[in-house]
């Protein structure tokens, strides 16, 4: 055993290897950075590279890349609010905050640091406890991963927002948006009103970076402030350093959150996609002193990034040594596996325990290295923060429009991109928390399959008895406990809740938000009326529970709404203070421009729209200099040509120019670069 | 600051031009060397050959996946031998079980030969109807095809009670539990049709979406059957569940040969088919409604698994170098070994007029048998 672990370790630092896992590691950080990209797209640019390589050398650049991406994705979490990847949300909730505070850097410094010890205890203890690894996965079947899901949204229902209803209300909607188009089973079409695009279901990215990119963006560019509401000068404590001190001084909770991940994250469907709530819902409910979580604790950033960065290697095992890949990515590593000329099984824990060992070492050394670069750039990174939103809207812009086309390639994308921004901004100012909603839509069709072959598989309510069922009834019912209880003791204590994103709420916003969903979820209800059981169960049960979480949402709002009335003196004034404070003519306006950018994309395509809006937007809006806005414009062309067009070959939508451009154009300037 | 801004973004400008004026040189490379070494018969027409261009491959599944990674094993040496080496790319464009990528080829990809598709083509789905599919078969032209493999049904071995010694054995389980991916799939379809045909009791418990999660249900003991493609057989099933001892294979789903008979694959030379299975068991051959409905199932997949078109009016010329290319790289002994080495096998070859043929034929099928599935499928 031991030789083999050193045999593995040796294999890595071989070269070509060791600088293969540095490409991947390199590559793996700008994938993370950048909101929209991730994992999949890695293994979308990498795969093709894998064919005829030498088994250790190919994982050594899958592995380097897939292992990092969930620690450079902390930038775009603690900068701009926004995740990086799904792996990274709960990180927004206090990292945000820190960064907010001028704390960027103590926040990138903490993460950074946990995330490497959460990758490399996560690799290491997995090679310790292979013979537990078997059980752990055999007794998750489909009800244990129904329940598990539940668990995870009540934690991000619970822990996300300022209010328990509101929460579980959002996580009902993104689980009924889930089940928009087909289901995994069933034969017909749901909630797609005749719209092809929806056949297929609501995507995951576009929606993600709608909802909180969009506003975040609209906020940094209505009112020009840097992501930092204080200046560099005036900050204290909120250096690189004190982050990695922070995150020496809470080792114990990384500890716990690491194992969490590990351990979770080899779970077969879901684990990944909720280790990093759990691990939140971890710190909190462990913490004396809780009041900080979501205005920038620091523990609120070490503990989901201790679990996200185990999980990688968590999730490695199940998929080599079973066949049966924790998450798409995973998946696509099982694939990577056979082009390599290995077959998942048991051999590859015994007669390949050194290739499998030697996977085990990447993941590890990607985090080390990962760790180590972004430490050394991290000063300069969360500099960012204090440059004028001006200088960072276009550029996010254009990753978020680019990564919400990447998933799909349909006009759609971008569509539910705008739609999600506009329902983002009234979430945000309503206070409805946004986070229980982009999970639900990532459990959603996990949870309604587990849910009906549930049904399939046992009869009536036997399982409900699963040892394991009955365990995550009580950790659900628990955790429900400890905040209805929480929320109590402020009420009775007259404190103001201030958890998460229910920070400075207007009932103007939030009413009208209510109520459109409590029409959703009773129509949603009565649309499904008609389908075969198998199709319509799932979106009936969560049109009702919807239905009753938003009831009591719109009650509580109403109440709200008349204390505001009473203090603003009338139905008028209070509307008009509300979207003043909103700025709600700027935002119209922001949305504005950027439909119209979509709308002249529709004849002269991305590759020119998009730097058009660019330039246009610093010369108009930020009152820039010519040259200024004709370099930045003329990078983000370049990017988008030598990154998406010539390294992604991503499908671009077929403008009117491009069946112009061709004739127009003398034969030596090739026409992809404009169309 | 915005001096110093723009003073970084101008480094920042110039080292991106240099990386695409580097790409743009690799790119212009290889047109330079193609047009020396190969012909020079002008390239504006857009036939002669593929020097310079790029010729893109669109898959309609996910990338990691059996059909991705066929289409990519494939790509190297398409550029090998179609005239011209033409630069080779896989485009992934998932979504509606591959319909969209169907869809794609036939309405909007541009028909100059530079656009391609791969595909595992199901002549039954357009058949059944679904809502969603706007192209038509026989409209396509082929470049190739190539046959992956029958699909194939297993058991764990507990399903049995006592000893489970040949496939046989399964007529005495009493507590089959199948699973299956989703009610319009191949893989549900006919194992389901199988197991009603010797009219066995079962239950029928569908929806795991993947043929990773099946294989997880049926480690677990969800289910104790399920059918899977070939290529998953022997790149995973093997190794994870039958040499641990827990699963062992049943029968395959043969293809229809020339003659109208259903042989052994070639593919599984030691695995009965199901019809073998069938006549030992009752004594007879198959026979009545669920078999007719297999039968059709079956022989409609009897034509290629995986298939290479291209968009209905391509340009001739392009078309007859693509097929050139096609039919040399499959078999092309450096392709063979690569391919061996990654699925464990080579494909059969199909020949293009015989798909070209079945594609027109579809047209006179037994409506009967096809309004029976349909009925099938939503019954559940």
């Amino acid at each position: 055993m031991f030789s083999d672990l050193l045999t593995g370790l040796l294999l890595v630092l071989q070269w070509p290897t060791i600088g293969f896992l540095f490409l991947g590691v390199l590559f793996g950080i700008f994938l993370g950075i950048i909101p929209g990209l991730g994992v999949i797209i890695g293994m979308v640019v990498l795969l093709p590279f894998t064919f005829g390589m030498d088994p250790v050398s190919a994982f050594a650049l899958l592995l380097g890349m897939y292992a990092v991406t969930s620690t450079s994705d902390t930038i775009s979490s603690v900068m701009l609010g926004v995740p990086g990847t799904s792996a990274s949300q709960a990180t927004i909730l206090d990292g945000y905050p820190l960064a907010q505070k001028g704390h960027a850097a103590r926040a990138l410094g903490a993460a950074f640091t946990t995330s490497a010890f959460g990758g490399v205890f996560g690799a290491l203890v997995l090679a310790l406890s292979l013979p537990l690894i078997r059980p752990v996965i055999q007794s998750f079947s489909s009800p244990e991963i129904f329940m598990l899901g539940v668990l995870g949204l009540t934690m991000v229902g619970s822990l996300s927002g300022g209010s328990l209803s509101k929460g579980l209300a959002v996580a009902a909607l993104g689980l009924l948006m889930s089940t928009v188009g087909y289901s995994d089973s069933g034969a017909i079409p749901r909630y797609y009103f005749g719209v092809g695009y929806l056949i297929d279901g609501l995507p995951m990215i576009p929606v993600v970076l709608g909802l909180f990119a969009l506003p975040e963006l609209m906020e940094l560019a209505i009112r020009n402030r840097s992501i930092s509401r204080t200046d560099s000068a005036e900050v204290e404590g909120g250096g690189i350093l004190d982050g990695v001190k922070d995150a020496a001084r809470h080792w114990w909770l990384a500890v716990r959150c690491a194992t969490i991940g590990t351990y979770i994250g080899m779970l077969p469907g879901l684990g990944a996609s909720i280790v990093d709530w759990l691990a939140y819902g971890h710190a909190v409910q462990s913490a004396k002193d809780k009041s900080q979580f979501g205005k920038g604790d620091i523990r609120g950033v070490i503990a989901p990034e201790a679990a996200n960065n185990a999980t990688r290697g968590g999730s490695l095992i199940p998929t080599v040594a079973f066949g049966v890949p924790g998450s798409l990515g995973a998946a696509i590593l099982l694939g990577a596996l056979l082009i390599v000329g290995l077959k998942p099984g048991p051999e590859m824990l015994t007669t390949e325990i050194t290739t499998t060992f030697s996977m085990v070492w990447s993941i590890a050394i990607a985090n080390m290295l990962a760790t180590m670069l972004l430490l050394l750039t991290a000063r300069h990174v969360a500099k960012l923060a204090f440059l004028p939103g001006h200088m960072i809207v276009p550029a996010i812009i254009m990753f978020v429009f680019m990564g919400a086309w990447l998933g799909g390639g349909d006009i759609g994308d971008w569509v539910v991109c705008l739609t999600m921004g506009v329902v983002g901004f009234f979430m945000k100012r309503g206070a409805w928390p946004r986070p229980p909603l982009v999970l639900a839509l990532v459990l959603g069709s996990i949870m309604e399959n587990a849910y009906l072959l549930t049904g399939r598989v046992y009869d009536g309510f036997e399982w409900l008895q699963r040892p394991i069922v009955v365990v995550i009834s009580l950790v659900i019912a628990v955790t429900l406990f400890v905040v209805i209880r929480g929320i109590l003791r402020q009420k009775r204590d007259g404190a103001n809740i201030t958890q998460g994103e229910g920070v400075s709420g207007s009932p103007v916003f939030s009413l009208p938000l209510s109520i459109l969903f409590l029409v959703i979820f009773s129509s949603a209800t009565v649309l499904a009326t008609d389908w075969p059981n198998s199709v319509k169960q799932f979106p009936v049960l969560l049109g009702i529970c919807g239905a009753i979480f938003t009831f009591f949402a719109v009650v509580n709002d109403g109440f709200t709404f008349r204390k505001t009335l009473a203090t603003e003196a009338g139905f008028r004034n209070a509307v008009t203070r509300a979207s003043k404070d909103a700025v709600f003519g700027k935002a119209s306006l922001f949305m504005g421009s950027l439909i119209l950018m979509v709308l002249v994309m529709l004849i002269i395509g991305q590759k020119l729209a998009l730097p058009l809006f660019i330039g246009f937007y610093l010369k108009f809006w930020g009152g820039y200099r010519l040259r200024t806005c004709l370099i930045y414009s003329l990078c983000a062309w370049a990017f988008m040509i030598g990154f998406y067009d010539r390294v992604m070959h991503l499908f671009w939508y077929p403008a009117w120019l491009e069946s112009q451009l061709p004739a127009l154009l003398p034969g030596w300037i090739p026409s992809w670069l404009f169309v | 600051m915005v001096n110093k801004i723009s003073l970084k973004l101008r480094s920042i400008l110039l080292v991106s031009i240099a990386a695409l004026v580097l790409l743009g040189c690799s790119d212009s490379g290889e047109t330079d060397t193609a047009a020396v070494e190969g012909s020079n018969q002008g390239s504006q027409e857009g036939g002669a050959d593929f020097s310079g261009k790029t010729l893109t491959i669109v898959v309609g599944f996910n990338p990691g996946g059996g059909t991705d990674t066929s289409a990519r094993l494939l790509n190297k040496y398409l550029s090998k031998h179609i005239p011209g080496n033409p630069n080779v790319i896989v485009q992934n464009m998932s979504g509606a079980a591959g319909i969209r990528a169907l869809n794609y080829a036939y309405e909007v990809a541009r028909t100059d030969g530079e656009t391609v598709l791969f595909a595992p083509i199901s002549l039954l789905v357009p058949l059944l109807g679904e809502p969603g599919i706007r192209y038509e078969l026989d409209k396509f032209d082929v470049v190739g095809g190539l046959r992956s493999g029958p699909i194939m049904q297993f058991a764990r071995l507990d399903a049995v009670a006592g000893e489970f010694n040949s496939s046989e054995d399964i007529s005495r389980a009493d507590n089959i539990v199948l699973g299956g991916i989703r009610t319009s799939s191949s893989l549900d379809l006919m194992p389901r049709l199988a197991l009603d045909s010797l009219g066995l009791d079962y239950r029928y418990v569908t929806g795991y979406s993947s043929e990773n999660t099946v294989r997880n249900a049926i480690q677990t003991s969800e289910i104790n059957s399920f059918g899977g493609t070939f290529s998953g057989y022997r790149s995973a099933v093997v190794s994870t569940l039958i040499e641990p001892g827990f699963v062992a294979p049943l029968w395959h789903f043969p293809y229809r040969n020339a003659d109208g008979d259903y042989p052994r694959a070639s593919f599984a030379p030691d695995i009965p088919t199901y019809m073998e299975v069938y006549e030992s068991i009752k004594g007879e051959p198959p026979s009545g409604e669920y078999w007719e409905a297999l039968k059709l199932a079956l022989d409609l997949r009897s034509v290629a698994d995986n298939m290479l078109l291209a968009p209905p009016g391509t340009d001739p010329e392009a078309l007859a170098m693509l097929r050139e290319g096609f039919a040399k790289a499959v078999v092309d002994p450096e392709m063979i070994a690569e391919v061996t080495k990654v699925l464990g096998y080579f494909y059969e070859v199909v020949p293009n007029d015989y798909i070209q043929q079945r594609f027109t034929e579809t047209a006179n099928v037994d409506m009967a048998s096809v309004e029976f599935i349909k009925q099938y499928i939503v019954e559940e």
